[in-house]
């Protein structure tokens, strides 16, 4: 134990909440100290989320347009892959990212500590190193920015390395023939999407009737169709019933309406869900409140029951997003200042990266359905969009979703490449309570696939320029 | 039977009153129609009647406080009605209104609800459904830059009417046009407190809502997640359907375990603008800067009125909103609503010596409020002259004098039709200026205000159309209101509306002193004790009664050589008198 050390201000936990935390709290003149047990900056977004998954599912895009070209006459030929280089790239990608991150902790002048931190009381963490020293360090703030972990159910647990959670697909270990996704949500099916590129024979089991739930169903069935084609099989309403390990693979037991049978694999992902990491290391030597499914409680401030401590990132809330934790870091240290932030977004978009990208922010429809609200929506398919064709990817669609009497924009959903950048207007659109008219009013650069909101956007009121539907005389 | 008697709307857009007098004591048997007491506004004293006969039980107001409108007053026990059971008072609890504004939740209604309500399990889900009910007051909001008051062209909803959010509930005229103005709760109207007609102010209470229960009404973050309009979730869960996230049902944490070291409340204590994203209807369409300003006012977005393409709330929108607020003279807060932030804390007097403190009255905030914000927007100058009067005090004692049943011509009534004169003669001197445009707004109406002291304060009733009147109906009507405003019974209206005012302090003394313009008027006449001096005429020494004039203007609107111009008109006219007539 070596001396006690004192900072104004400490953020467990260094990933896209826990950074920016501490970026504006050290810029706002706050003596700040970085903890995370991890040997790079970045938490796991940068090191084992986001960024190493965009890295390879961008040479996965790659590698399916090649393919595609070969239908308007240019052909390259099999891609040779080499997994060293393109684990390289991976690394070297991560590797800059964290590195920066480092670098604008030291020109901020904010203390990193790479430690495992645990909580003795509402001031005070105990850090232990990885070479076994342990010190404390008390403070005035805290920020718990802990973020999440993968979970991997007992079931699955069977202690062999060929069952892989996101983290060990990321690795990408190998190119096995045959790969198991367990979970239909968006982290199986954009590495589902990476190792189906690479040559794996993909296999996704879903325990519900659909895809990525959450998403309205329009949105899913382009992706869907497609990933039909580029997986193997895609089982619904699914069950894994159990692994074993044999010398030939993993024998997946598959339960569901027909009975069950069995399958083997080379390797499994298992990518059922993340659960926030809020246990193990002292919280309830706080007085933070952890409500039933892990999540830290916090108001709008960010403010937990514990008032020298705020929690930001997975570890507070739904939805487990890079970009909220980031904008709850930002509301903490406004909280701190005692200004008037608040997270009281209205969009939070949520992004899937797969081909095609499969984009939403603010009410879907099937939540305006549940809630009986009633609301306009709007649909422009790709098909009649310009961009779309000269890119030879027409199975998009862009539809939004508008409160009849003033048709205001409560939310968006956007199926095709390059919805994940197009999502961004969308969010401005609903965050600042836009019409459908601003939109349809506001010029859009021809050709590109952002006229489709435009578009959609035209439909709501009048008639889009490049769609005609003849209208039932019921006029709003 | 007990009931208890609260405090009635007193007039349009008031919201609290000081309790002046009570008229009734414990014991007392009242009928329909008494006068229980006296109340004040910041202009002028109202009788309370009580419609209710009974014996008084108990008076829950004393002389001083200051109430909100709907606050009880008496506790009455009502001898005609036959005698209920149970006392419903503590089995169903007071609605507490949003804002302490008027929840007249009618006493004689109560009864029939409570007798219904015989199984105590049906009574309990009253209660709860109860708690999750709230009655909000709908305020008329910011109907368009600049416009501070409206009339009430037509009324829609009537008590009972179930709305939803965003029904048009009234249509209001101001002098540029009609506009409907929307509600943005949705439920059961409980009253209404406009009729067709009323001119009522920005901010002026319209409607006391009965709110639909909130679906979620837990912690604003969990039911954020919950009804996920904002938040669409991706995980893909472990376990069965992807359920929505069970909104958490949240006990407020205490905060009592709050150290000094921490700034940060805990979660949960929430903060006013909290409500925002709490609700079932969509929330106020704003951006995220415009909402972060409205928090940092204060402001209740749902409140304001939006100006930009299809209704959306601008940041500009909230500066209008919060400067109605701020000039609407009606404060809307229970505390000392002046508005005005003293610069440094006072100091504590007791250490040099015993002091004691007394509040200010509503008229002392109300004066304190105008001349505070007087003081900040006008550049002050103030011109002095001397008026030699000898021949119109001649004149006038000689006229009162014969005619003792006539109007008593004062000074002051004379010197309203001089500053008519004077006035026509340099119209910016009847003016306001308008600074978001950059106008005088010449007006073509001669209302003089009157400062009047009364035992409670200043006031100033306004005599119209002084342009059209002979000096005759002026004094008439001058020493009407006179006489009504030292006996505080002054309507609103006669207080409103003035292009120019008048203080005189002859009556007391004093040879010259600087009034403060009566905002947003741009000039006041004073006027000080005349005075015999000793004047060189043509050579001789001669004894003359000279009139202190002290004529305080806005710079901005009104030149010096204009000032000095005008006051040398007045002054000529009023020894000149057949420039007066
Ligand atoms: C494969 C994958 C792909 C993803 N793709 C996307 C995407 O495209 N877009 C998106 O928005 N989100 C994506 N996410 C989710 C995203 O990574 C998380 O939402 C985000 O990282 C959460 O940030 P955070 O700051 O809350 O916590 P984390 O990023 O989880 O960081 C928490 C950090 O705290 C450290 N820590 C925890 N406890 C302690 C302790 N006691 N002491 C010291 N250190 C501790 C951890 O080591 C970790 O570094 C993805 C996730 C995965 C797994």
């Amino acid at each position: 134990m070596s001396g006690q050390q004192h900072a104004q201000v400490v953020i467990l936990g260094g990933g896209p909440g826990g950074y920016p935390a501490a970026f504006a709290a050290a810029d706002h003149g706050f003596q700040t100290v970085l903890i995370d047990e991890g040997e790079h900056p970045g938490g796991v977004c940068l090191n084992r989320g986001c960024i190493p998954s965009k890295a390879l599912l961008h040479a996965a895009k790659l590698i399916h347009e090649v393919r595609e070209a070969a239908e308007w006459g240019l052909t390259f030929g099999d891609p040779q892959i080499d997994l060293d280089r393109l684990r390289g790239f991976r690394t070297q990608v991560v590797g800059s990212l964290t590195g920066g991150i480092e670098q604008l902790c030291s020109a901020r002048g904010i203390e990193r500590i790479q430690a495992r931190g645990t909580f003795v009381d509402s001031t005070t963490l105990k850090l232990a190193s990885a070479d076994g020293s342990t010190r404390t360090i008390t403070f005035d703030h805290g920020i718990v920015a802990t973020g999440s972990l993968p979970v991997m159910p007992g079931l699955f647990d069977i202690g062999d390395s060929r069952v892989m959670d996101s983290t060990g697909a990321l690795q990408l270990p190998d190119i096995p023939s045959r790969l198991l996704v367990i979970g239909g949500g968006y982290i199986g099916l954009e590495l589902g999407t990476v190792y189906a590129a690479l040559g794996s024979a993909v296999t996704v089991v879903e325990m519900t009737d659909g895809l990525l739930p959450g998403a309205d169903r329009d949105l899913v069935r382009p992706l869907q169709k497609i990933l039909t084609q580029r997986f193997t099989d895609i089982l619904l309403k699914t069950r894994v019933a159990g692994l074993t390990a044999t010398d030939s693979g993993i024998t997946a037991r598959l339960e569901n309406e027909n009975g069950e049978s069995e399958q083997t694999f080379d390797r499994v992902l298992v990518s059922v869900g993340r659960r926030p990491n809020s246990s193990g290391f002292g919280l309830e030597q706080t007085q933070v409140h952890v409500d039933d499914r892990g999540f830290i409680r916090v108001d709008r401030h960010q403010r937990t029951d514990d008032p020298h401590l705020l929690a930001i990132g997975d570890v507070a809330g739904e939805p487990m997003l890079a970009h909220k934790a980031t904008r709850e870091a930002h509301v903490a240290i406004d909280t701190l200042l005692e200004e008037p932030g608040q997270f009281d977004c209205r969009a939070i978009p949520a992004v899937v990266f797969t081909d095609p990208e499969l984009a939403w922010c603010g009410l879907t429809e099937t939540e305006a359905k549940a809630q009986g609200q009633d609301v306009v929506v709007t649909r422009f398919p790709w098909a009649a969009s310009g961009r779309a064709r000269t890119l030879a990817r027409t199975e998009g669609l862009t539809k939004l979703i508008v409160e009849p009497a003033k048709q205001r924009v409560l939310g968006v959903g956007i199926v095709g490449p390059g919805a994940a950048e197009m999502i961004a207007e969308a969010v401005l659109a609903v965050e600042l309570g836009a019409t459908a008219r601003d939109l349809a009013e506001s010029i859009h650069a021809h050709p590109t696939l952002s006229e489709t909101i435009m578009e959609a956007a035209e439909g709501v009121f009048g008639q889009p320029t490049h769609q005609y539907k003849p209208r039932s005389a019921k006029r709003k | 039977m007990t009931i208890e008697f609260k405090l009635q709307e007193v007039s349009e857009g008031v919201e609290s009153v000081d309790i002046a007098e009570i008229r009734v004591q414990p014991g007392d048997v009242i009928t329909p129609g008494t006068v229980v007491c006296e109340v004040e506004t910041d202009k002028a004293v109202a009788e309370i009647e009580c419609p209710h006969a009974g014996t008084v039980k108990e008076v829950l107001v004393s002389p001083g406080d200051t109430v909100p409108i709907g606050a009880p007053l008496l506790l009455i026990e009502e001898t005609a009605a036959a005698d209920s059971d149970a006392p419903q008072e503590p089995a169903t609890p007071e609605i507490s209104t949003a804002d302490s504004g008027t929840s007249s939740v009618s006493a004689d209604s109560e009864p029939a609800a409570a007798a219904d309500t015989a199984s105590a399990d049906a009574g309990t889900d009253a209660a709860s459904s109860e708690q999750s009910a709230s009655v909000v007051e709908f305020l008329l909001p910011a109907v368009s830059e600049d416009v501070t008051s409206v009339d009430v062209a037509e009324v829609l909803v009537s008590p009972g009417d179930r709305i939803a959010a965003g029904t048009v509930v009234c249509e209001v005229e101001t002098d540029k046009a009609v506009a409907e103005i929307e509600c943005p709760h949705a439920g059961t109207i409980e009253s209404v407190h406009i009729k067709a007609g009323d001119h009522i102010d920005i901010g002026a209470p319209l409607l006391t809502i009965r709110t639909v229960p909130d679906a979620a009404a837990g912690d604003p973050k969990d039911s954020q997640s919950g009804s996920a309009a904002q938040t669409p979730a991706v995980s893909s869960p472990p376990s069965p359907a992807p359920s929505p996230a069970q909104p958490v049902s949240v006990p407020a944490p205490s905060p009592a375990s709050q150290t000094a070291a921490a700034p940060i409340r805990p979660a949960g204590s929430g903060g006013a603008n909290d409500a925002d994203v709490n609700t079932a209807h969509p929330p106020p369409p704003a951006g995220p800067a415009t909402r972060r300003l409205a928090r940092k006012l204060g402001v209740d977005l749902r409140q304001v009125t939006g100006s930009a393409r299809g209704g959306r709330i601008v940041i500009e929108d909230v500066e209008v909103y919060v400067r109605s607020r701020l000039a609407a003279p009606q404060g809307r807060s229970g505390s000392l609503a002046t508005g005005i932030v003293p610069a440094t804390s006072l100091p504590d007097f007791s250490q040099f010596g015993p002091v004691e403190r007394e509040p200010l009255n509503k008229i002392y905030r109300a004066a304190a409020v105008g001349l505070h914000e007087s003081w900040l927007t006008i550049p002050h100058v103030t011109q002095h002259d001397l008026a030699d009067v000898t021949e119109l005090e001649t004149a006038r004692r000689r006229y009162v004098q014969a005619n003792p049943n006539a109007p008593k011509i004062t000074m002051t009534a004379i010197m309203i039709k001089a500053v008519v004169g004077a006035l026509k003669a340099f119209p910016r001197f009847n003016s306001s200026l308008d600074m978001e445009t950059g106008e005088w707004v010449i007006k073509k109406y001669y209302h003089i205000g009157v400062a009047v002291d009364t035992p409670k304060g200043l006031v100033v009733p306004v005599i119209r159309n002084c342009d059209q009147k002979n000096v005759l109906q002026v004094a008439a009507e001058l020493s009407d209101l006179a006489e009504r405003a030292r006996n505080r019974r002054l309507k609103p209206s006669e207080m409103r509306g003035a292009s120019f005012t008048i203080t005189n302090l002859g009556g007391i003394g004093g040879t010259s002193f600087t009034p403060i313009v009566n905002y947003p008027e741009v000039a006041i006449l004073g006027l000080s004790r005349g005075q015999k001096q000793l004047r060189l005429e043509n050579g001789e020494l001669v004894e003359r009664i000279m009139l202190p004039l002290s004529l305080s203007y806005d710079h901005r609107a009104i030149n010096g050589a204009d000032a000095a111009r005008f006051i040398v008109k007045l002054s000529g006219s009023l020894t000149n008198l057949f420039e007066l007539f």
